[in-house]
């Protein structure tokens, strides 16, 4: 959420009211260092079990190896794609150089 | 003076709607002295931290939460079982992130039992589901309007719902435990009888069973078998609870043939069930069904005539007693998580 304008929220003190939402800053993000290359690198991949994810993903897991040079790959499944991954799969992804994930719907 | 209050009172709603704080319908303001009285009843600190409300972990302390019940327009003696609903809705099992920003149509249904719900006055009876009722009216708008306010589920931003149910205003009931023949929902879910507990189900809008016929379990729950058994909810497609809210009249021709709760649920589990070659042909992974689904181990994958339950297990099929005199129930199937209680403090 953003913060309201300035205008607002003297409005909403002039009013004398309690603002019902809470807004938080924008935590800073910034997208990873692009990979130079994949040669001899390990890839993850999770499945989030939506239909299709795990063909499109063995596709890209495929391609990867045989024409970028991947030299390693890890596959991984989400119990169910409407949940977060359980902290031992975000551990596992962790030691990859690179993860792709699907959605396949 | 009161020409100056009104237009105070005019300036405070077009804040609320300019501020994007409301359901659509106007609000009661939020101002501070209704907002301590609120927090006073709670009998909790304001800044209190009730939880973080996602999709986007708004912190909501008592104090924001009361913010949000002032304007649905409780009472402050409901502000309790607003706090409560919120910290069940918090419970891992309920899946709230899923819930407030799917395409699916569910919405949190708040399910009031013990004294608490005789005491606010709340409707069990004839209507309960709809309009006429201000504690059922007016909690179940608090808890949708903190659900939006504090975690950010605004329509056609977070909140993805390819239609959403007019429930999305406000969905809440007490259960009608002067009208159960069995024991109330919440001490068959291990609390005591004069515990006030709220309970809260990723709903669906409630689908009538019109059954005037039956005078037996047998035909009366095949029925209701029959029109659990859908294809397109959630519940066959990726399992979780469901609920059945029976109306009175059906709760009794049941328990007066001697039959319980769970012989209801191990009646249903068994009947409301359809083929997966049906299956294949839709829900949400078509064809690769077999695959990506999470029904139970035993259901043979690979042989289109296995029959596929709308739930894991018979004790997913929860039983409630609402409503009025009429020979009518209610299937309200879920998202595809959990029915998830907290008790009132």
């Amino acid at each position: 959420m953003v913060n309201p304008s300035s205008d607002l929220q003297a409005r909403i003190a002039a009013l004398g009211l309690v603002d019902p939402t809470d807004r938080q800053e924008e935590p800073e993000r910034r997208a990873a260092t692009p990979l130079e290359t994949m040669e001899g690198l390990t890839g993850g991949f999770l499945d989030n079990r939506k239909g299709n994810a795990d063909v499109i993903l063995d596709a890209i897991r495929q391609r990867l190896a045989e024409s970028h040079g991947m030299a390693d790959s890890v596959v991984l499944s989400k119990w169910v794609f409407s949940a977060p991954a359980a902290p031992e799969i975000i551990d596992e992804l962790a030691q990859c150089d690179f993860v792709v994930t699907a959605v396949g719907d | 003076m009161a020409v100056a209050e009104t237009n105070q009172y005019d300036a405070a709603l077009a804040l609320a709607g300019e501020a994007g704080w409301t359901d659509g319908l106007p609000i009661v303001p939020p101002t501070a002295e209704r907002v301590r009285e609120f927090v006073e009843e709670s009998g909790r600190s304001a800044l209190e931290l009730v939880g973080e409300i996602p999709p986007r972990a708004g912190r909501a302390t008592v104090e924001k939460l009361a913010a949000n019940a002032v304007m649905a327009g409780c009472l402050p003696e409901y502000f309790p079982v607003v706090i409560a609903a919120i910290e069940a809705l918090l419970l891992p099992r309920f899946n709230l992130s899923s819930v407030q920003c799917s395409t699916h149509i569910a919405t949190p249904l708040v399910v009031v039992n013990g004294p608490a719900a005789v005491e606010l006055g709340m409707n069990s009876g004839g209507n309960c589901f709809g309009q006429g009722n201000r504690a059922n009216a007016t909690i179940g708008r608090a808890v949708k309007l903190a659900l939006t306010n504090l975690g950010g589920a605004l329509p056609g931003d977070e909140d993805r719902a390819t239609f959403g149910h007019p429930g999305k205003y406000t969905y809440c009931i007490a259960e009608n435990e002067a009208a159960n023949p069995w024991q109330p929902y919440h001490v068959e879910h291990g609390y005591r009888a004069d515990e006030s507990v709220v309970t809260v189900h990723p709903a669906e809008a409630p689908h009538n069973l019109n059954n005037h016929g039956a005078d037996n379990p047998g035909d009366l729950l095949t029925t209701f078998a029959a029109s659990m058994a859908i294809p397109g909810c959630n519940n066959i497609n990726v399992m979780g609870d469901v609920l059945l809210v029976l109306g009175p009249e059906h709760a009794e021709i049941i328990a007066s043939a001697g039959w319980s709760k769970n012989d209801v649920r191990s009646y249903l589990y068994e009947l409301a069930r359809q083929p997966l070659s049906l299956l294949k042909l839709g829900g949400i992974h078509g064809r690769h069904t077999h695959r990506n689904t999470l029904w139970p181990r035993w259901i043979d994958r690979s042989n289109d005539d296995a029959m596929v339950p709308v739930v894991r297990r018979p004790e997913d099929i929860h039983i409630m007693v609402a409503g009025g005199p009429g020979r009518h129930s209610l299937y309200i199937p879920g998202w595809g998580s959990r029915i998830t209680s907290a008790p009132i403090s």
